[in-house]
């Protein structure tokens, strides 16, 4: 029986939804609208003619802009690269402190106050440092930073997977006289895969996302995709249909991992908040 | 091998990665905002004392920063909080669709921060937007969003609540589901109306859910940076400059490395402040610090 706090509900959720979905309908409503009907008046709300060439032009470049394609390659090596990094060292830190308790309760706090440094507080010295270093604009420089910001995430995610898994297999393992190493890489990993993947796409998605970093210690020779937005807008050209449709290629992964990832989302974001130190 | 040194090894890569990138330039912050850099390349930097600190609450700049900040904070959070906790009782209310309902709301979340900055540069847009358009169907005049105050601010404020609303509510929704079903069902045969119930049962079951998703949030919006940038552009004036935007002006328009340093240390101390309680929520009692 449908009783009127459900009809309300339901009312709210719709509204919320749309609230929601509207700016996306709106990148993409531009993107792919024709230059003449963006700038009509009055501004059509509902889509009338459509047009491939928005996309056309951030894709093969123009006057005003530059092919978007070297951008999201740039984006798909570093946030890829950092990922696997970001995971690989991850699983293996987790697997050590849920089984072995190895670093003990000060090294695990560590790790979480890693996730409260705020990015803007460490970019003057790694400023400062990465031109020291030969690491400022260059691939390693961000791969080493987007690595090294989300391993926290990624060990936190871990930790619950692991923490998750029962011990007995691995017990069995060593009773059977495998090594540490073996009993890790030959019996937890594979048990681990869907953890891997979990934390895999959320490092993946992070890094894609990721501005400052790539705006303020890169950006001319390695430029992401969200590095190459904002130099759409120009303050002579009013570029935007192009500007929505580099924006509707950028949010692609976002928008299909909201989708399969709902249940995570939360936990990622919060960094495994629920659970015990 | 003993389990102790084999555990070593698995950590000792992640440990030093967080040494080199995270803890080491803290260290050199730390340096940093005790000396001055001079403006040529090769020069040492110079060493002032707390010369840096004690100029900040001097700059009206440094000081007005901080004050935008609190209001977009204080304006986003409570929104971010009381919307999303209403958002969270109707999800909490509807069986059906839930989850596809929860993947369409997290999308903003789950896109980059600087795309949510060009969307609602783009909606609130004066001439092309549709803000103005379905304002204008209803009589009112176009408003300049961006470019006027107190409208950009207006602007910021309504992109944060649009990024993060949902993911509050999802938050909320995980406290609303650890209350009995018992308690409720006692309460009701007590007689109690369904306002007493939100009152006195689901708000206190609900309080570490909001101070978690709260101190998130504050963080969130301590370290913001692509929205005013990409939205306002700090602007009108320097109207919505946001504490983390000054703090790059300050760096790399002014070359005050350590100032900003400084100042990126006063961020550091107030982030640790919350992030320590976050942490004394969460690890708490198993009762209060069950979320996702």
């Amino acid at each position: 029986m449908r009783s009127k706090g459900s009809w309300a509900a339901a009312i709210v959720l719709a509204g919320a939804v749309l609230f929601a979905l509207f700016p996306v309908y709106w990148i993409v409503l531009t993107a792919f609208r024709p230059r003449g009907e963006i700038f009509s008046h009055p501004v059509h709300l509902l889509p009338s003619s459509f047009t491939l060439d928005n996309l056309r032009y951030v894709w093969l470049g123009s006057e005003t802009s530059q092919p978007v394609l070297p951008f999201l390659g740039t984006s798909l090596i570093v946030a890829g690269v950092s990922t696997v990094l970001s995971v690989l060292l991850g699983v293996a830190c987790a697997y050590a402190m849920g089984r072995h308790k190895a670093g003990g309760r000060a090294f695990a706090l560590w790790i979480l106050s890693q996730r409260f440094l705020p990015a803007i507080a460490l970019i003057v010295p790694l400023f400062i440092l990465f031109r020291k270093f030969a690491l400022f604009d260059t691939y390693s420089g961000l791969i080493l930073l987007y690595t090294t910001i989300h391993l926290p995430m990624a060990v936190w995610l871990m930790l619950g997977f692991v923490q998750g898994l029962p011990g007995e297999l691995e017990e069995a393992a060593l009773i059977d006289g495998a090594s540490y190493f073996g009993a890790f890489f030959r019996v937890a990993l594979p048990l681990l895969r869907p953890g891997i993947a979990v934390t895999s796409i959320f490092v993946f998605l992070f890094s894609w996302n990721e501005f400052l970093f790539a705006y303020q210690l890169a950006g001319d020779e390695v430029a992401t995709i969200t590095v190459y937005l904002p130099r759409l807008r120009s303050a002579i050209a009013e570029l935007y249909g192009e500007i929505a449709a580099a924006s509707l290629l950028s949010v692609l992964p976002g928008i299909a991992f909201a989708w399969v990832m709902q249940r995570y989302l939360v936990r990622g974001i919060t960094l495994g908040g629920g659970r015990e130190l | 091998m003993k389990a102790r040194t084999f555990g070593r090894i698995m950590i000792a890569p992640a440990a030093a990665l967080f040494l080199a990138v995270g803890t080491g330039p803290l260290v050199y912050a730390l340096y940093a905002s005790l000396h001055s850099f001079p403006a040529e390349a090769d020069a040492p930097p110079v060493y002032r004392g707390i010369g840096n600190f004690t100029d900040l609450p001097a700059d009206p700049q440094f000081m007005k920063s901080v004050g935008v900040t609190a209001l977009v904070m204080v304006l986003a959070v409570s929104l971010q909080l009381g919307l999303g906790f209403v958002l969270a009782l109707a999800l909490n209310r509807v069986e059906r669709f839930r989850g596809a309902v929860m993947s369409l709301l997290l999308i903003p979340s789950a896109i980059a921060p600087i795309v949510a900055g060009i969307a609602w540069w783009m909606l609130f847009n004066t001439r092309t937007g549709p803000v103005n358009a379905l304002l204008g169907l209803a009589g009112v005049s176009p408003v300049e969003w961006t470019v006027k105050m107190p409208w950009a601010l207006v602007t910021i404020v309504t992109a944060l609540v649009w990024q993060w609303t949902p993911f509050v509510a999802v938050i909320l929704l995980g406290g609303l589901t650890t209350i009995p079903p018992s308690v409720l069902e006692a309460a009701r045969l007590d007689g109690a109306r369904s306002w007493q119930l939100l009152r006195h049962v689901t708000l206190p079951y609900l309080r570490p859910f909001f101070l978690v998703a709260g101190l998130l949030m504050i963080i969130e919006m301590v370290r913001l940076y692509e929205v005013p940038f990409y939205l306002t552009q700090g602007g009108p004036g320097n109207e919505t400059v946001l504490s983390g935007i000054y703090l790059f002006k300050l760096a790399f328009n002014f070359r005050n490395f350590g100032g900003a340093s400084a100042m990126a240390l006063l961020f550091v101390v107030v982030l640790s402040a919350i992030a320590s309680l976050y942490v004394r929520l969460v690890s708490g009692k198993k009762t209060e610090g069950r979320i996702a």
